[in-house]
């Protein structure tokens, strides 16, 4: 959750910066856009399950399957549900519906 | 019959004693030459004839005369005349004959005078037998085929293996292959009609290799001869010339087996420096981020995605999942929504670059950012085609320099160029298309492109072939929050437009299934903040830019040094020396891990700093309405766990 808006902002700030254009093309490849941050909850310093990449990405899947009933299921969660399955015993026979919960909650 | 038999043996021992003695010959030039210069000057010709590919000798069946002379400009090293004269700068001899030019650096890939004089004596042999029309048996057959073809049929009728081929006047600089992969690729719409400059200008080992395509020849076939690292550096071309000549010199390196670059992802807390190793990447897919009502993307974006294996998993099917090892590669011209100037954009003032990106956030970036969905579509390519395009998506990623042209030259135009060079499949070499809808729409005609995975959308969006948009989520939320809770609101917009405090008291009413329906719907509040900020802040920068007041200098000055530290993401040659060239080899490896993560600590401390001097440029009421929508935010997360525990729901070790 770090330094969310203002990475975003500093996009367009480059953008407006005419005399800066060739080097701010190279810089502003990676600054737009990069709204990703604010809302973004990924890590991969950790080895636990509950931190790894493939978990974290799924949180936004994880809540449109709960809140939609099953009925969104998107590749994230999937690969979130599968990476559970194989790695954590007490998922191995958790229902999809239990698992996007657990993510959820995380 | 019996008698005969000797004489057949006789009569194949004098073809092949002509053959042997045919050939070409290099002979010195003795006038004026005293024996040590004449001596030294031997030398250099045998060694380059020692140096040069057994069919090179025997197919430029011819003597050439070599001198020295004074009649060059000075820094040049030597010229070849049309047919049979090769000169050498004649400042060079003295050097050449006390030995020092044997350990006179030049700083150029070569190494030493002396080596830049053997190379020389290459390069000008090689522009002889590139003028030669030396073509092998079966390529003769096919351009004299398609030069009748195309007298016959004119260019439009002629097949796709005849593109480039008809009138061929050179062993190698015309090949539409080589200029494939030389830099010169076709002109999308015409024809097979060449581009006319080489952007392929980064890394490369003499920079004049691109002023031609008959230099390039020359200047590549250089480094084909004498370094033994021209493999791995230039992999494609060195396959190329193999092939050719149907050997290669006995010196080479052992190349490595991954390709390094640079994830210009926006995680600036990471490690930038990545590596790929072909053999992990499973398929292929285009990827294709579907049009919205912004001029620029009216047709859409393509790119290329790396089904990339985990470490451990076999290639197979279950790579599909492993999203976190997933890349991107696409080719970008610097485009924001509101300053993109449409008349830059159809000069090509805007670089085209080759950017490596970790798929989650370009999905992130399309489907929550821009609300536009994604398509994923497998390529079917063969085993060597995947990893042609993973090698030439290396080459092209430190090499490529390029011009974005939104209508002639955009990302479907360099995606295609892409996938032609790397693949060299027949299907592509004719495909003209410029449109990156209608590229799909082309690959699919051809059989290149298995579009049945999109049928099915609920088992496209669970195996990662499709990516909605979030547009479509928002709106599905909004309906489950609308049956579950007694909201006013009808609309999703509505929803949204409330502030912060006034969605607040319902978070506590929500049970599990409209909590997680209110966490994603504070999320596209929080969003539609950010592009509001985004825009009030620019324009107060511009402002403020404009009066000098004060109020920027710092983040001015602060955003400045981050321009100039954060180009290498984008032109990661900028991190090697000069000393290397193509793909970037072990002994380059260590100043570019060093390099690119100091830039990166660097970057991150600026960025910190940025935070704070720019978040104070806020309005206060954004400002305010921005934390209350985060406390939003947290009181869903909080809220959600604690229904999680009190059902008591699986938690996750």
């Amino acid at each position: 959750m770090r330094s969310p808006l203002i990475i975003a902002t500093l996009g367009l700030l480059l953008l407006a910066d005419v005399t800066q254009a060739h080097t701010l093309v190279a810089t502003s490849n990676i600054l737009i856009n990069a709204t990703r941050r604010t809302l973004d909850f990924t890590s991969d310093t950790t080895t636990s399950i509950r931190d790894s990449k493939i978990v974290r990405e799924a949180h936004d899947d994880a809540a449109s399957f709960v809140a939609s009933d099953g009925d969104i299921r998107g590749a994230h969660l999937e690969a979130a549900i599968n990476l559970l399955r194989t790695r954590v015993p007490e998922a191995r026979d958790a229902s999809d519906q239990v698992l996007a919960e657990a993510i959820l909650a995380l | 019959m019996r008698s005969l038999a000797p004489w057949l043996l006789a009569g194949v021992v004098l073809l092949l004693g002509n053959t042997a003695q045919a050939g070409l010959q290099l002979r010195l030039k003795t006038e004026g030459l005293n024996p040590a210069q004449q001596q030294a000057s031997q030398a250099l010709l045998d060694e380059a004839m020692q140096a040069l590919p057994p069919r090179f000798i025997e197919q430029l069946d011819r003597r050439i005369d070599v001198g020295w002379t004074d009649d060059m400009p000075s820094n040049a090293y030597g010229q070849a005349s049309l047919v049979s004269e090769l000169d050498l700068n004649r400042n060079l001899l003295a050097s050449l004959t006390d030995g020092s030019a044997a350990s006179k650096k030049t700083y150029r890939p070569h190494g030493t005078v002396r080596r830049e004089m053997l190379a020389t004596v290459l390069h000008e042999l090689t522009h002889i037998y590139d003028r030669s029309r030396l073509w092998p048996d079966a390529e003769r057959g096919l351009i004299q085929r398609c030069t009748r073809r195309s007298s016959s049929s004119g260019l439009v009728g002629i097949p796709d293996e005849c593109r480039g081929q008809p009138a061929r006047r050179f062993t190698l600089s015309d090949d539409p292959r080589l200029l494939d992969l030389a830099g010169w690729p076709q002109y999308v719409g015409r024809r097979g009609e060449r581009e006319q400059y080489n952007r392929q200008i980064a890394r490369s080992p003499d920079i004049y290799e691109t002023s031609s395509p008959k230099e390039f020849v020359a200047v590549n076939m250089e480094y084909f001869l004498l370094d033994p690292s021209y493999a791995c550096r230039r992999p494609a071309l060195y396959r190329y010339y193999k092939e050719h000549f149907g050997w290669a010199p006995p010196a080479k390196d052992t190349c490595g087996k991954s390709f390094a670059f640079l994830n210009a992802g926006n995680d600036f807390a990471k490690q930038p420096l990545g590596q790929v190793d072909p053999e992990r990447v499973y398929a292929v897919d285009y990827l294709l981020a579907e049009a919205n009502q912004n001029w620029v993307s009216r047709w859409g974006h393509s790119m290329l995605r790396l089904v990339i294996c985990a470490p451990g998993r076999p290639r197979g099917p279950d790579c599909r999942l492993d999203l976190d090892q997933h890349l991107v590669l696409s080719y970008r011209a610097f485009v924001g929504d509101v300053q993109l100037s449409s008349w830059d954009g159809l000069v090509g003032k805007y670089p085209s670059r080759l950017f490596v990106l970790p798929l989650a956030q370009v999905i992130d970036e399309y489907t929550k950012t821009e609300l536009r969905s994604l398509a994923s579509v497998p390529l079917n390519l063969s085993r060597n085609e995947i990893e042609g395009v993973v090698e030439h998506a290396a080459e092209m990623h430190w090499s490529y320099d390029g011009n974005y042209f939104f209508l002639s030259n955009n990302c479907a135009v360099e995606g295609l160029k892409l996938l032609r060079s790397g693949t060299n499949n027949a299907k592509l070499v004719g495909l003209d298309n410029i449109m990156p809808n209608g590229l799909l729409e082309v690959l699919k005609g051809r059989g290149l492109a298995d579009t049945s995975v999109l049928d099915d959308p609920r088992e496209a969006l669970r195996l990662g072939y499709r990516f909605d948009s979030f547009r479509d989520r928002y709106q599905a939320m909004f309906d489950v929050l609308k049956k579950h809770l007694p909201i006013k609101q009808d609309k999703v917009e509505d929803w949204l437009a409330l502030k912060a405090e006034e969605r607040r008291p319902w978070i506590e009413q929500a049970d599990l299934r409209t909590s997680a329906a209110l966490l994603l719907l504070e999320q596209a509040a929080f969003r539609q903040q950010l592009v509001l900020a985004q825009d009030e802040v620019k324009q107060r920068y511009l402002g403020a830019r404009e009066l000098k007041n004060g109020g920027m200098d710092k983040a001015n000055a602060t955003l400045q040094q981050i321009l100039a530290n954060s180009g290498f993401l984008s032109r990661p040659a900028e991190l090697l020396g000069t000393g290397g060239y193509g793909l970037p080899q072990p002994n380059e490896w260590q100043r570019l891990e060093s390099e690119s993560s100091l830039r990166q600590k660097q970057l991150q401390v600026l960025t910190g700093d940025l935070d704070k001097e720019v978040r104070a440029l806020l309005e206060p009421s954004r400002a305010a309405e921005m934390a209350a929508n985060e406390a939003n935010l947290k009181q869903v997360g909080e809220h959600l766990r604690k229904l999680h525990k009190a059902a008591g729901g699986l938690e996750l070790p």
